[in-house]
């Protein structure tokens, strides 16, 4: 039952996440004063990427540069999945949250891999920094979902968050330590879908598009939807963990979960990137240590307080 | 297929080499990406590497010292391709026909399906020009 | 430019017309400014042969055939209105016409 109900949501979920591409594309387009292309661009730029040729640098690992697109893909779309499902209160298992963010995290990472397996040295440095930037924005993103979700009755799960939230509203606006968690995960947000101004991973005027600089046609297709389904997942988990809002019925509520994910996504990618440059490597890490890594303490440290 | 076919005049991306043009025509290719001219309304994207791009801009009168770059560049990306001569430099060498550095045009080292004419062209006459190639990637089958 | 500015600038733009022209997307006429250089339009009857031209331009666009009739091939030119200034019969003008989309470099040639 539940592996049906995975299998329909993953389509849904990466149908989502192109479309809400295509809208980030059109809002930045007229923030910049420009018409800006169609919609559906980014079905556009997946149709044409899977029909084009395979090319296979002879330098490359063979195995992993070939798996990997086709692996994360399938791993981020699994953690779209798995939240999407534990919204719609068929998967009650304690701590998916965390195994959502661990797939997130093992798409990313094996993207890199795959694309420093090309033997491209441009690939490698992003694999680098890549490495550099997860964990620096990893945890606190996990420290906060852990101070969001760790009151619901299956514990650390989005079934769990979802029926608390239904009892006493939003997490954000009725507690402090929900107000920080979200602040400290909307920071992180950005990194998670590596866009300004944390993309130094890959940054195409420093490492030329980075991992993704040897991937082409059908591989680069799947590495680019990796990538936004990751971007659209996190901001889908931010809106169901701390902005879930009772409206009475359940449709109601999910389709509200699901614009609550578009705005928070306009507001720290879309807008954030438009705003502010790409900032340094070594700038990355010390931000992510200070400012949302303290936020998301103090939220677990309010949860704590708040209860004993 | 005829989505297939049509996503790929939807979507074609730029990857622009420089093949000693004097920037004229790079600056110009750069304003039909700029606000005013938005060459991503027809689904354009200046791409970083070659990989990644359905078209091929080469500017300039290609040298010695260019050819191989331009060669190796075209050879890496993956098909179906179209390569777009930009300016009369890239089309027929134009002033520089007798140099002795002179390798060129584009046309006589890669098969060029779009010429665009002027020196530098006008920024909607390469929004006209990539149309065109778009069209041509249309056609193609790959 | 500071951050706040650049804010301000970004919301109100998103409200805004777009600055980008229709063309090529929508029949638009496209300013040319009166100085433009553009394609080349010739007028055989005013041509006496005098070849000034030919030696004038920089490029090598202008050719003689035989009876000293001359022609332009527009892959060549550089659009620097050097003929048109030394014409002595004013035969040669540079037009407003930009758009020189051809698929071979044949079509480039002109007369
Ligand atoms: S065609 Fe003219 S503007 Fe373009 S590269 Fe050649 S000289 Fe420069
Ligand atoms: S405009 Fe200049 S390059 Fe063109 S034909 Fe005249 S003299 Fe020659
Ligand atoms: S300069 Fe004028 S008159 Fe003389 S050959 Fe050229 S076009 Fe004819």
């Amino acid at each position: 039952m539940l592996a049906l109900e995975l299998l329909a949501a993953a389509p849904l979920i990466a149908t989502a996440s192109l479309l809400y591409d295509g809208v980030d594309r059109k809002v930045r387009a007229r923030m910049q004063g420009r018409v800006g292309p169609p919609l559906v661009q980014p079905f556009y730029d997946f149709v044409k990427l899977l029909s084009k040729d395979r090319i296979v640098p002879r330098a490359s690992a063979r195995l992993i540069y070939t798996t990997s697109p086709l692996l994360s893909s399938a791993l981020a779309v699994t953690a779209g999945s798995l939240l999407l499902a534990g919204l719609a209160g068929s998967l009650r298992v304690p701590g998916d949250v965390v195994l959502i963010l661990s797939l997130l995290t093992v798409a990313s990472l094996l993207l890199m891999v795959g694309g420093a397996s090309s033997g491209n040295p441009y690939a490698a440095v992003s694999l680098a920094r890549g490495v550099s930037v997860l964990f620096s924005y990893k945890v606190p993103m996990m420290i906060s979902v852990i101070a969001a979700s760790a009151g619901g009755a299956p514990l650390l799960s989005v079934a769990g968050a979802v029926e608390l939230q239904r009892k006493s509203g939003p997490l954000a606006l009725s507690s402090v330590s929900g107000a920080l968690a979200l602040a400290s995960f909307l920071l992180c947000m950005p990194s998670e879908g590596e866009v300004t101004p944390f993309d130094v991973t890959t940054a195409e005027t420093e490492v030329v598009y980075g991992f993704m600089i040897e991937y082409g046609g059908p591989y680069l297709a799947l590495a680019k939807l990796a990538k936004s389904v990751s971007r659209f997942t996190a901001a889908l988990l931010a809106s169901s963990l701390f902005l879930y809002t009772p409206l009475g019925s359940r449709p109601v509520e999910l389709a509200a979960c699901a614009l609550g994910a578009v705005v928070l996504a306009l507001i720290s990618i879309t807008a954030l990137g438009t705003f502010v440059a790409r900032v340094r490597v070594r700038q990355v890490a010390g931000f992510y240590l200070r400012l949302p890594m303290v936020l998301a303490l103090g939220a677990l440290a309010a949860l704590l307080l708040g209860r004993f | 297929m005829v989505f297939v076919s049509r996503s790929r005049a939807k979507s074609p991306w730029i990857f622009q080499v420089n093949a000693a043009s004097c920037n004229g025509c790079l600056i110009e290719l750069l304003a039909a990406l700029s606000p005013r001219y938005d060459a991503e309304r027809l689904g354009c994207v200046l791409v970083g590497s070659p990989r990644h791009a359905d078209i091929l801009v080469a500017m300039g009168p290609v040298t010695s010292k260019t050819l191989p770059v331009l060669v190796r560049a075209y050879r890496q990306m993956p098909e179906p391709k179209v390569t777009v001569a930009l300016g009369t430099c890239a089309v027929s060498g134009g002033v520089f026909v007798g140099s002795h550095v002179f390798e060129g045009p584009v046309g006589k080292v890669l098969p060029v399906d779009v010429y665009i004419g002027g020196c530098p062209p006008k920024p909607e006459a390469i929004l006209r020009g990539l149309m065109k190639a778009a069209e041509k990637l249309e056609g193609v089958r790959g | 430019m500071g951050i706040g500015k650049i804010m301000k600038d970004a919301a109100t733009r998103l409200f805004r017309k777009p600055s980008t022209i229709g063309y090529p997307l929508k029949p638009e006429r496209v300013e040319v400014p009166d100085s433009y250089r553009g394609a080349i339009d010739f007028d055989p009857k005013l041509c006496v042969g005098c070849m000034l031209c030919v030696r004038f331009c920089p490029s090598g666009a202008i050719t003689v055939a035989d009876k000293r009739r001359i022609a332009f091939d527009l892959a060549r030119c550089i659009y620097c209105g050097q003929c048109a200034e030394v014409c002595p019969r004013k035969a040669i003008k540079l037009t407003k016409e930009f758009e020189l989309i051809y698929e071979s470099i044949e079509s480039f040639k002109q007369q």
